[in-house]
């Protein structure tokens, strides 16, 4: 017992010498029970991550441990629903936390996210990798985090409903009004035994994304672009060859378990899907084929134009070790944790030809065009700026779109009404300080 | 000698009442007493905190979503709590008699109170279902081709909660009135029905008056409760749809939990204690007119 303590005691005391922060070693020595040997000791690092991602980072840190045999890595993770909230709470309290994963516009009002410029122009780390969404998500010119992974949109589409109609599967380069038809087309049947066209969860983002496809963006001045989209869900809801607003929100009706219930034709949705599907189909719980192909488009746009919301790793601007932890975010957003990302089928943010054929596998998981993912062309979201998801996005946009949607104002109304909300209980707070891009 | 038997006596007491002062301390007078010095500041919960005067009680003037949720906690309160309370008095004066299966009834009427709000809600939403429910069902059974979709409909979603929230109050309130009319003393019915006072005539001149004081302590109760209703709304609509069921406490935690503006947070929380404080302010002093202690 008393041999233990002094051994931690030496430890903790090596381990704030080493690290070069004072004498302060009480955190980074309390789980270094292990001797630290005659080689330095190891850096404890403190890393919360998103629930999914947990035993992928796991993985890639076993790989990542025999580069980096002196940086011990601990991960955490909170519950998905109060994953943002939870986390904020901590580092405000002064949590030890090293590393964090997530969507860095939670984090920018904060002031605990470190700028990764100089480390990433020191560790000489190639960007290229990244393409264009390295410098979509830089805030005032500074890059605060490096993703690991993003999540795009996609279309699947339930095989067997399509050859059971006789009607040729969707084509890879279809416009909304395509869709419309073609969704049409499979709607049959009444009731219980109903089978619908098409699935759009009850998210702004499905209506909103064919403004976003255009290259418009949901902060913009003149919003005008997005009534298209917002008219589009009203009229298939009135094909009755989706499932209303109201009836979705009141039966929490959720894509997945809609899918995976075999009575839609096709799912408007995200790439974490396909994990989604073939975990099911493992557990043996659908029987149906299925496959992907691009989101439809809006006329005159390229196609597989597609959104995407990067998730990152960021640097606690509090930790005592932010190289270390630079590491670990370096060897899990590039080209290493990707291939490890890419083969549990995540979309990654960085990608070369190897992580591409990672990705796509060798053609024995479904879906069999999984290779859409990696040639789209993609906008953001949403912009990766502070309180635009949980003001516009989960509260201005939801609520005024689905005013439109049950009938209580009319689109032109709703998206003025945005327009007016964006204005006054965002643009007014944010706008001025944070700007995305280069 | 008597004083310092006193004294000792004070400090046993003072000493068993410790653990449960320390825990109000820590846990109420604390945060309540923080919380008002943060409603004049700004504040994300990180780095420094700004102090702002008086500028986020201006700033609640111009709030819309703060307007509407003000609104509808009015609205709320001033629908729910009449009606849960006449509900819960006539329950409670039919259940007082020593009726068959009464016991039955009373564990039925008290039964949703007890119920975790999350299965409540679950269930209610079943029955508003506007397509599958059994409420639109049995409308449609009746004739009515096009029934609202409850939940769905911004003109019946607010309406829809408070239904729930009376039913899921009532059986609380009727206990309370049952004990009050167990403590009315038969005496009392013997005499005026001796004069010829008819059941109604009773129930006005003698269970009313006599239940004054439990009905004045369930007025007040019940008006703070309702606007505190915040997990009923959490689970049934998040708010929705549109804005129409936003109450108070729920802007309240979208301030400053997804907003993450706890200094404004606050101010509306503190705005919340002073309605609340002066609606009780008024209660008491009106009492004195109808409410019957002796």
């Amino acid at each position: 017992m008393k041999k233990s303590l002094k051994l931690a005691m030496t430890g903790s005391l090596l381990v704030g010498l080493l690290a070069g922060c004072g004498s302060n070693g009480e955190t980074a020595g309390e789980k270094n029970t292990t001797s630290s040997g005659e080689e330095a000791a190891p850096v404890h690092l403190k890393a919360t991550v998103l629930p999914d991602d947990l035993e992928t980072f796991k993985t890639a840190y076993a790989e990542f441990s025999k580069e980096n045999p002196n940086i011990e890595v601990e991960f955490e993770t909170i519950p998905q629903k109060q994953y943002y909230e939870k986390l904020r709470m901590q580092l405000s309290s002064g949590n030890d936390i090293d590393l964090f994963g997530g969507n860095m516009d939670v984090f920018l009002d904060t002031g605990v996210l470190e700028p990764l410029d100089d480390s990433i122009k020191n560790a000489g780390v190639d960007v290229s990798g990244y393409g264009p969404l390295y410098d979509s998500l830089k805030v005032n010119g500074k890059v605060y985090g490096l993703p690991y992974r993003k999540s795009n949109w996609m279309l699947y589409y339930n095989k067997n409903l399509f050859d059971q109609a006789g009607v040729p599967y969707p084509s890879d380069d279809m416009t909304w009004n395509e869709f419309r038809d073609l969704a049409k087309k499979m709607t049959k049947g009444e009731g219980v035994d109903k089978i619908y066209g098409a699935f759009l969860q009850p998210w702004a983002q499905t209506w909103y994304m064919q403004g976003v496809q255009t290259g418009a963006s949901i902060i913009d001045k003149d919003l005008s672009t997005f009534k298209a989209g917002l008219q589009f869900r009203l009229d298939m809801e009135k094909d009755g060859s989706m499932m209303g607003w109201a009836e979705q929100i009141t039966t929490s009706a959720h894509y997945n378990s809609a899918f995976q219930k075999g009575n839609v034709a096709m799912n408007l949705i995200g790439d974490w899907h396909v994990a989604q599907l073939r975990q099911a189909e493992a557990e043996k719980k659908i029987n149906f084929d299925w496959d992907v192909v691009p989101v439809p488009h809006p006329d005159g746009v390229a196609v597989n134009t597609s959104l995407a919301t990067p998730v990152s790793l960021m640097v606690n601007s509090k930790s005592k070790h932010k190289e270390e932890a630079f590491k670990v975010i370096e060897f899990m957003s590039g080209a290493k944790g990707a291939k490890q990302f890419a083969a549990k089928g995540f979309l990654t943010g960085y990608m070369n030809d190897d992580i591409r054929k990672t990705y796509i596998g060798d053609g024995s998981l479904k879906p069999k065009n999984i290779h859409y993912f990696v040639e789209q062309k993609e906008y953001p979201e949403y912009p990766l700026l502070p309180g635009v998801k949980n003001i516009l996005v989960q509260s201005i946009y939801m609520q005024e779109g689905e005013l439109a949607l049950t009938g209580a104002e009319t689109v032109d109304q709703a998206i003025d009404k945005i327009g007016e909300r964006v204005a006054s209980e965002w643009a007014e707070k944010y706008a001025n300080d944070y700007k995305a891009g280069k | 000698m008597k004083s310092k038997a006193l004294r000792r006596n004070r400090l046993t007491g003072y000493t068993f009442l410790l653990p449960n002062i320390l825990g109000f301390l820590i846990f109420i007078c604390f945060p309540v007493c923080a919380s008002f010095l943060i409603s004049f500041t700004e504040w994300n919960g990180f780095g420094e905190i700004k102090f702002a005067g008086l500028s986020n009680y201006t700033r609640l003037w111009s709030d819309e979503t703060f307007r509407i949720s003000l609104l509808n906690s009015l609205i709320m309160t001033a629908v729910s709590v009449p009606a849960t309370l006449i509900l819960a008095i006539l329950a409670a004066v039919a259940l007082n008699k020593g009726l068959k299966g009464v016991k039955i009834f009373r564990t039925a009427i008290f039964l949703p109170h007890i119920t975790a709000t999350i299965a409540v809600a679950v269930v209610w939403q079943l029955i508003y279902n506007p397509t599958m429910g059994p409420l639109n069902g049995f409308l449609r059974s009746l004739g009515i081709d096009n029934p609202p979709t409850w939940l769905a409909s911004t003109e019946w979603a607010l309406f829809s909660v408070i239904v729930v929230s009376i039913w899921h109050s009532i059986g609380y309130y009727m206990v309370l009135y049952l004990a009050g009319l167990q403590g009315i003393p038969k005496d009392l019915y013997e005499a005026a029905e001796i004069d010829g006072a008819g059941k109604v005539s009773q129930f006005r001149n003698i269970t009313l008056p006599m239940l004054s004081p439990v009905i004045f302590f369930t007025v007040i109760m019940g008006i703070i409760n309702s606007f505190k209703v915040f997990d009923l709304v959490f689970v049934l609509t998040r708010g929705g749809p549109g804005r129409s069921t936003h109450m108070l406490v729920y802007d309240i935690y979208e301030t400053a939990f997804q907003r993450y503006e706890y200094g404004y947070a606050s101010a509306m929380a503190y705005v919340l204690f002073a309605i609340i404080l002066v609606i009780t302010l008024i209660q008491f002093r009106g009492q004195k007119r109808w409410v019957n202690y002796s």
